[in-house]
Order: C-alpha cells, then sequence, then structure tokens
C-alpha cells in the first residue's frame, strides 16, 4: 500500500470517529485537556465541538479563553489574541491583550486605536492608560497634551515624565528637577548617569540586577549595561566586562555595548598578553566584535598570540599544538620568514615529512642573501638546511628528491663527508648503484679510513656471489675500529656464506669446515659461526665435535634463544634425540620465558619431522606454562588437531571460549575437532558462528578464511593453489585492508592491476609457495 | 674577570627543567659566550646533583650537551624555533563609549509596567461547560 492510501486511509478512520464523538464530548474532552494546561488540544476539541448541533452555549467563550492563555504562554500571541478577540468581541481584557501584543510587536499603529477605544468605552478600561502613553513617548508625541495624561495617576505621570526627559535629552534642570521627584529605581537611576551622579545610579540601578529582582529583563540588561559602565569609568575593566557580557547574553543588543565590550575585552586581551597569558588574552580576543573599529588591530593580535602559544607549546614540546597555532597565525595572514621556519620545524616534529621539507625550501628561497643582514646564514648553514630537506625528503619516501637535495647540500659544503654518505644512502634506495659507487670513491679518496663509508661500500659488496672484496673491507674496518660490532657480524657473514655453498651444492664438509675455522680464527666469539660450524659437524655427522663446537656457541650466551632454536632445529633434522632434549630444557630455563609462538614452531618442525612424542611435550609445556595466554592455548590445540589429538585439543578449546567465547580461531578450530570428528554440522555451526563474529568486528581476513575453510573442507571447492589465486578470489574489502598499511602509490598499482599484469609480477618475485597462508 | 662580571656569574641561574630549549633549561640567553654555558653548567650540575635530584640532572645533562661545543650548539641553534615578533598595537586609542544614549531609555520604556509583565494569571478566568 502506497504512502498515500495509507494516510487516506488513517484520516478517513478519524473523521468516522470524530463524526460519534457528540458536542458534549468533545466539550468535556476540551475541558479536560484545558485544565491540563494543553491548551492547543483545548482549542482543538472545542473547535470541533463547534460543528455539531448539540455543542454547549458556553463553547466560544471558553475557545476564547483558551487562545488567550495560549496567547500569554508566549505562543505566536498576535494571532492567538485575534482569534480570542474573534470569539468574543466585546471583551475588553481580550482587546486590550490584543492591544498589548501589537504595542510589544512593534505595530503602533494597530495598537494605539484599540487602547483608544479601550479608553473611549463605557466603563473605560483604565489599564489601556499607561500604554496609551508610553506608545506616544515612543512616537515622540507630546504625551502632557493628549487626553490620556489625564487618566494617569501622579506616580505614572512622574515616571513617564521621566522616560520622555530622558528620550527628548532635556536640559539638565529638567532632569534635576525629576531626580528630586520620587521615581522608580530604574528612572531614578537612569537620570541620576544622565546627570552624571555615577554614585546615585549605581545605588539604584544595582538592587534590579539581582538574582531576586523582578524586573523585566530587558530593563535587568540596560541596568547592567550602565553598572559596567561606572566600574569602567572606576577602572574596574573585568567588573565591566562581566555585567556587559551578562547582558549581552540576555539578549541586549545595542551597538554602544558591542562597541564597549570589545574595547574592554581588547584592552584586557593585552594586558593578558604582556602578562605573558596568550590563550587567556585569545580568550578575551573571542569576544571582540569584528564591527568594533579595529579589524585591522584585532587581526594583527590574533596573529601575534597565535605566534606566541604555538612558541610556547613549542618550548614545552608539544609540536602539535604549536603547529596548530602556527597554522592560525599563517592563516590570519602571516606570512613572514621566522613563521616559515617554525612550520618547517613543527611539521617535521609531528613527522609529515613531505610538508617540513616543502616548507624547508621556501625559508632557504626566502633567506636573506646579503652577507651583512641580521640573518643572513653562512654556508654551512645553507648546506645543513639543504641536508635537512633531503634527509625528510628520505623519510617521506621521496628518495629522487632527497638525491637531488643532498647534491644541493654538497654545493654549499663540498668538503662535507657526511651529507656526501648520506647521498651515497639515498642512491643506494634509489637503486642508481654506479652513481653510489662514484660518491663512496670521492669519499674514500678525500678520507681512505672513512668507517662509514667503508661500511657503505662493504655492504654494497656483500649482495655479490664472491665474498672475498667485502670480507676484506669488512677486515680493514675492524682494522680501524676493532669492536664495530656491524663490521664483525658481517665478516663472520661472508665465511658462512661461502662455507654453505660447499655444503649445499657439494656436501663438501671438509671444505666448509675449512673455511668456518678461518672465520673462527678472525671472529673467534661470532655465536652464529660457533653454531653453524657445529650444525656442519652434525650434517657431517660428526657428532662429538658438533656438540663441541654447539657448547661453545651456547656458553657466549645461554640465553640467546635463536641459537637454541637453530641449535634444537639442527638436532632435529639429525635425529639425536638427547641433543634435542637437552636444548629444549635449556629453551625452557630461559628467563624471561620466549615467546610462545617459538614452541608452537618447534612442535610444528617436530610434528614434520614425525617426533610425535616430542610434539606432545612441547605442546603440554605450551598449555601448561602460557595459561594466561589464550592464542598460545588455540595454536597449541591446533597442533593437537593436525597430530590427531582432536581429544586433547577439544578441552582446551572449551576452556578458552568459556573464557572468551568471541575468541574466533577458537571457535575456528573447534569446528575443526567436530569436522575431523565426523560431527559436520556442528562443525558447520562453529565456522557459521566464527564467521559471523568476524563480520561483527569487520575482520575482513577472518571472514574470508572461514569462507574458505568452509568451501573446502564442507562444499568440496578447491582452494587457492597459488598466491595469484589468493589475490584474485579475494573480496576487494579485504584486499583494502591489506593494502591500508602499504605506500599509497604501491596500494594504487596493485588494485589498478589485470590479472596478467598481477601474474607477470608475481612471476617475476620467483614463483610462488604453496605454504604461504596470506591469512594468517 | 672583572668584580662586575664575577658578581653576575655568582647570582644563581634560572633554570626552566620544562622546557624543551636548552638555553631556557639553563636559565641563559641565546646569547651567551660558550665560557658562560660551561660555568652555569657547573653552577647547576652543584645544586642539582644526580645523587640527590636524578631527573633534573639528567634534563640539565641532556641541555648540556647539545650545547657544549660550537659543532653541537651550531646544530642546536639552526633549529630552535624562532620567537615570536616584538609586536605594538598600532596605538589608535580604543575609548569607550561612556555617553548615555537616550535608546536605552526607549528599551526601558518598552518594557516599563504592563509591555514588560509576563505573568497575567490574574487576567485569566476560568471555564465553565
Amino acid at each position: 500500500m502506497s504512502k498515500r492510501s495509507k494516510r487516506r486511509k488513517r484520516r478517513e478512520k478519524q473523521q468516522k470517529e470524530e463524526a460519534r464523538l457528540t458536542g458534549p464530548v468533545l466539550a468535556q474532552q476540551g475541558l479536560q485537556a484545558f485544565r491540563q494546561a494543553d491548551y492547543a488540544q483545548a482549542i482543538k476539541c472545542w473547535e470541533q465541538a463547534t460543528r455539531k448541533k448539540d455543542a454547549p452555549e458556553a463553547i466560544p467563550s471558553a475557545l476564547a479563553e483558551a487562545y488567550f492563555r495560549l496567547a500569554m504562554n508566549h505562543t505566536d500571541p498576535i494571532k492567538n489574541m485575534a482569534q480570542a478577540v474573534k470569539f468574543q468581541p466585546n471583551d475588553a481584557l481580550y482587546r486590550y491583550h490584543l492591544a498589548l501584543a501589537h504595542h510589544r510587536a512593534g505595530n503602533l499603529e494597530q495598537a494605539e486605536p484599540l487602547y483608544r477605544d479601550l479608553l473611549k468605552q463605557s466603563p473605560p478600561f483604565e489599564r489601556a492608560a499607561a500604554p496609551l502613553a508610553q506608545l506616544l513617548i515612543e512616537q515622540k508625541k507630546a504625551v502632557p497634551k493628549d487626553p490620556v495624561w489625564a487618566r494617569l495617576s501622579p506616580a505614572q505621570q512622574r515616571q513617564l515624565a521621566a522616560a520622555e526627559a530622558l528620550i527628548k535629552n532635556k536640559a539638565a534642570s529638567t532632569l534635576q528637577r525629576l531626580a528630586e521627584t520620587p521615581l522608580e529605581p530604574i528612572w531614578q537611576g537612569m537620570v541620576a548617569l544622565a546627570l552624571d551622579d555615577i554614585a546615585a545610579s549605581v545605588t539604584d540601578l544595582k538592587p534590579l540586577t539581582t538574582p531576586d529582582s523582578d524586573a523585566p529583563p530587558q530593563i535587568c540588561n540596560v541596568a547592567r549595561y550602565y553598572l559596567g559602565l561606572t566600574a569602567a569609568q572606576a577602572g574596574q575593566d573585568e567588573s565591566a566586562l562581566a555585567h556587559w557580557q551578562a547582558a549581552k547574553n540576555n539578549d541586549l543588543d545595542t551597538p554602544h555595548l558591542h562597541r564597549n565590550v570589545s574595547v574592554t575585552a581588547y584592552t584586557l586581551a593585552l594586558k593578558a598578553q604582556q602578562a605573558g597569558q596568550p590563550e587567556q588574552a585569545q580568550q578575551l580576543l573571542n569576544q571582540v566584535s569584528r564591527t568594533a573599529g579595529i579589524q585591522q588591530d584585532l587581526r594583527a593580535f590574533t596573529r601575534q598570540l597565535s605566534w606566541e602559544m604555538g612558541y610556547a607549546a613549542a618550548q614545552k614540546g608539544n609540536w602539535q599544538q604549536a603547529l596548530v597555532n602556527w597554522q592560525q597565525a599563517e592563516q590570519a595572514g602571516d606570512n613572514s620568514r621566522s613563521l616559515l621556519f617554525n612550520l618547517a620545524l613543527a611539521y617535521q616534529h609531528q613527522e609529515q615529512f613531505g610538508q617540513a621539507a616543502e616548507h624547508w625550501r621556501t625559508v632557504l628561497r626566502r633567506r636573506p642573501r646579503k652577507a651583512d643582514h641580521p640573518e643572513a646564514l653562512t654556508d654551512q648553514q645553507v648546506a645543513r638546511i639543504w641536508q635537512n630537506i633531503a634527509e625528510n625528503y628520505s623519510k617521506a619516501g621521496h628518495f629522487d628528491e632527497a638525491v637531488t637535495t643532498y647534491k644541493n647540500a654538497l654545493k654549499w659544503a663540498p668538503n662535507n663527508l657526511d651529507i656526501r654518505l648520506k647521498l651515497v644512502e639515498s642512491l643506494q634506495n634509489e637503486g642508481r648503484w654506479q652513481a653510489a659507487e662514484n660518491e663512496l670513491d670521492r669519499i674514500l679518496d678525500k678520507d681512505p679510513d672513512n668507517v662509514p663509508a667503508l661500511v657503505l661500500r662493504a655492504e654494497s659488496y656483500s649482495d655479490g656471489y664472491f665474498q672475498e672484496r667485502p670480507r676484506q673491507l669488512w677486515r680493514r674496518i675492524l682494522k680501524l675500529e676493532p669492536q664495530h660490532p656491524v663490521a664483525r657480524q658481517q665478516l663472520a657473514h661472508t665465511f658462512e656464506v661461502e662455507a654453505m655453498r660447499w655444503t649445499e651444492w657439494g656436501y663438501n664438509y671438509q671444505e666448509a669446515i675449512k673455511i668456518l675455522k678461518a672465520g673462527l680464527k678472525e671472529v673467534p666469539d661470532s655465536q652464529r659461526l660457533l653454531t653453524v660450524t657445529g650444525g656442519t659437524y652434525a650434517d657431517w655427522d660428526k657428532f662429538d665435535q658438533a656438540r663441541d663446537y654447539l657448547a661453545q656457541a651456547v656458553a657466549r650466551n645461554p640465553n640467546d634463544m635463536q641459537t637454541l632454536y637453530t641449535i634444537f632445529t639442527i638436532w632435529l633434522e639429525n635425529g639425536s634425540k638427547p641433543d634435542m632434549m637437552q636444548t629444549l630444557q635449556k629453551l625452557q630455563a630461559i628467563s624471561p620465558a620466549p615467546p610462545a609462538g617459538l614452541f608452537l614452531d618447534l612442535s610444528e618442525r617436530c610434528l614434520q619431522y614425525s617426533q610425535s612424542g616430542l610434539t606432545e611435550q612441547i605442546l603440554n609445556f605450551v598449555v601448561h606454562s602460557y595459561s594466561a595466554d589464550v592464542d598460545a592455548r588455540v595454536g597449541a590445540a591446533g597442533v593437537y588437531i593436525e597430530l590427531d589429538q582432536e581429544r586433547k585439543a577439544l578441552p582446551i578449546l572449551r576452556q578458552v571460549l568459556k573464557e572468551q567465547p568471541d575468541h574466533i580461531p577458537a571457535n575456528i578450530e573447534l569446528g575443526f575437532v567436530y569436522y575431523y570428528t565426523d560431527q559436520t554440522r556442528l562443525a558447520k555451526r562453529q565456522w557459521d558462528k566464527a564467521s559471523e563474529l568476524a563480520r561483527q568486528t569487520n575482520n575482513q581476513a577472518m571472514v574470508h578464511r572461514v569462507k574458505l575453510i568452509k568451501d573446502e573442507y564442507l562444499h568440496g571447492k578447491r582452494p587457492p593453489q597459488n598466491m595469484f589465486e589468493a589475490l584474485k578470489t579475494m573480496p576487494p574489502e579485504l584486499l583494502d585492508e591489506l593494502l591500508k598499511t602499504a605506500p599509497p602509490e604501491i596500494a594504487a598499482m596493485l588494485r589498478n592491476m589485470s590479472p596478467a599484469e598481477m601474474m607477470a609480477m608475481l612471476a617475476g618475485f620467483g614463483g610462488f609457495d604453496d605454504d604461504d597462508d596470506l591469512f594468517r | 674577570m672583572t668584580t662586575n662580571q664575577s658578581a653576575q656569574f655568582d647570582k644563581k641561574p634560572q633554570p626552566d627543567f620544562t622546557a624543551t630549549d636548552p638555553y631556557k633549561i639553563l636559565g641563559l640567553s641565546p646569547a651567551a659566550g660558550q665560557s658562560d654555558i660551561k660555568r652555569t653548567y657547573f653552577a647547576l650540575i652543584r645544586q642539582h646533583p644526580p645523587e640527590t635530584a636524578p631527573d633534573k640532572f639528567k634534563i640539565i645533562r641532556g641541555a648540556y650537551e647539545k650545547l657544549k661545543d660550537t659543532k653541537r650548539r651550531g646544530e642546536t641553534d639552526i633549529f630552535r624555533p624562532k620567537a615570536p615578533p616584538d609586536w605594538q598595537p598600532s596605538g589608535r586609542p580604543l575609548t569607550l563609549d561612556t555617553t548615555f544614549h537616550a535608546t536605552d531609555a526607549l528599551t526601558v520604556l518598552r518594557h516599563w509596567g504592563e509591555l514588560g509583565r509576563t505573568d497575567f494569571q490574574a487576567d485569566y478566568r476560568d471555564v465553565n461547560l
């Protein structure tokens, strides 16, 4: 059914119901609403009643009263009073209130005849006299000459005479005479003000502004304004501003109020700024009106405060705030070199390196060129800033710009080898190997013993086949700096690489051992080299020598988990269970305990080598030693399932899900337990639950993983066989999530790549590994 | 050193340990000489030795490290934020409007008596049907 027909049906139903109600019933319903002060509802009921033949006679007067009360509730007073008068045209009270409504709205032409009629009727409606006199004063007419004057009480005449004198700016003598007559406080106070009698005015006006005063809000506001003025004249700026703010907040809207608020807030802001309180000054300045005639000063002042607040924030190390403030100063029209400098610095601290680099460039472009300028930069300083620009470009990933700017830096400091070294690194990052080599030559020509340059050169040679060249360089570095950690490690690495070639390509363990021993002669304390030597002996089935070297390796650092892990795998591959057990005990004794993932990894390796007993032993250790680590327990359960030990996995997973029912991997693994125990329906339910949880947390990777599991295990679908297939079947939202952390240009490239292009690219990476699991 | 200079350095420096600017931390002007920096540093670490005030000592030491020789100081100076420029308002006096405004009397008049009254419950009549 369309909306329109629904509406029509509703209306028809309503009309039927209304038709059923009689006049008296509607009258009573209206009365009930009226007594509950729901005048709109009362009017609705009574207007319906008027259309009934049996409507009570008093309905029009009731309607008039309801409209009157609605008007008194500030609801469209003119319209509602006009309605009241329509229903009761002879009622003086309603006509009087209609006149007042027009008067308050400024419709003086409509109000005046209404007042006059009320005064003409018999008996006259005397309440209309005073408002009519007020209206005549507003119209600048001579009230005392009007017949209405005679109808006013002597007290009313005194007040209105004072009002007329003030509005018409009558002579001081008139005001003086009026001041001597008894007046209401507001008129007394205003007359005193007009006569410059500040003390008297304060005495009269102050009571009007107290919370228990029953003065109308606008009268209270005017009193506040003049109290503020007297405070300002007495030098109490804060008190004056407080009075004016109160008046302004209560809807007093006069140009002189705005001006005085602006002038005082501006003056106080200046004082706050001079007292080193820029935040307070800024708050005060926010109160300054834009129409105060001080726009230029205001703009300059705002700029200055932003500058100062930014500087204060930077001094406290709050660069984020400093950046915001200085950006505000920039937006307020400051384009000074100093501000640019600070902005560049702030961008750099906020790691917005691209912006920082651009700002630094502008700083340099706008630097003073005359040598005697107080802010002139020396060549070294210019070079240093160029270097800084290049460093920013590097950090922003703009290596091409970094290369250009390092070259600029070198123009100003050609002998600065530090800059040239950075240039080499940038060239290497850009893949410009030959240019990097040339720069290294320049450095080493000038300083043949420059260690960082030698390190860069050695590193660039390390990827090559021949290890002799980098080895010589590492040796040279160690001669210059015997404890250079990278050189020691890399020198050992050259021997390891060379030895591995003999073992991997020719099973020539003898030659490999010869090389490793030569390495150990040069780097005798290399833990890695000792481990590799031990491993090579083990592969050569010379277990005694192997144990000896591996023990030496462990002795170098008994808590090194990487070494112990490698030793464990050496014995695992060589099937020596006692050595495995011994190494495992050492790993388990490390303090603080290694991550649980290390033991889970070892358990999987043991499983690969069919060491079921050892696998189970390691898993028991994980479950008991990492009982607080939910992920570790779920991981252990996963390996138990691989070990066909579902009955051991089940209680672990149930316990985890009792602690964390929303744990997605636990739900997935429990699904596998059910699947492998032939409870496919339960498995599906568990995987569905995992999928739902993943959707709730917007975990796209898990959603996709569960889909692949269900496809494979429940629907017999072939899973993706390689990375290309995995990427091709991946939902776009998951691809977006995976690409979130990728550099924007790489992400854009991958998104726009056609399947053929992607295939070509992945093939270029050397193919796929079937074991790759994108979703773990 | 003259007696005046000596007296100047005998005064305790006013360090600001909340600042990040090394000069402010040591309570020095950026125009201070290298020897002033050294002298101030030693005066401050005498006041805040590492045994009793390790945190303050660390801050003082960190600041001194940035200024201890001309090379490091040059590096520090080149990347110090610039202080705000001196600024004075244009000097045009801003004056308050202290006159009495007849329009305010008119505002009062418009809200005086029954015109400003908001409670007219006394005028309400009961309804009987």
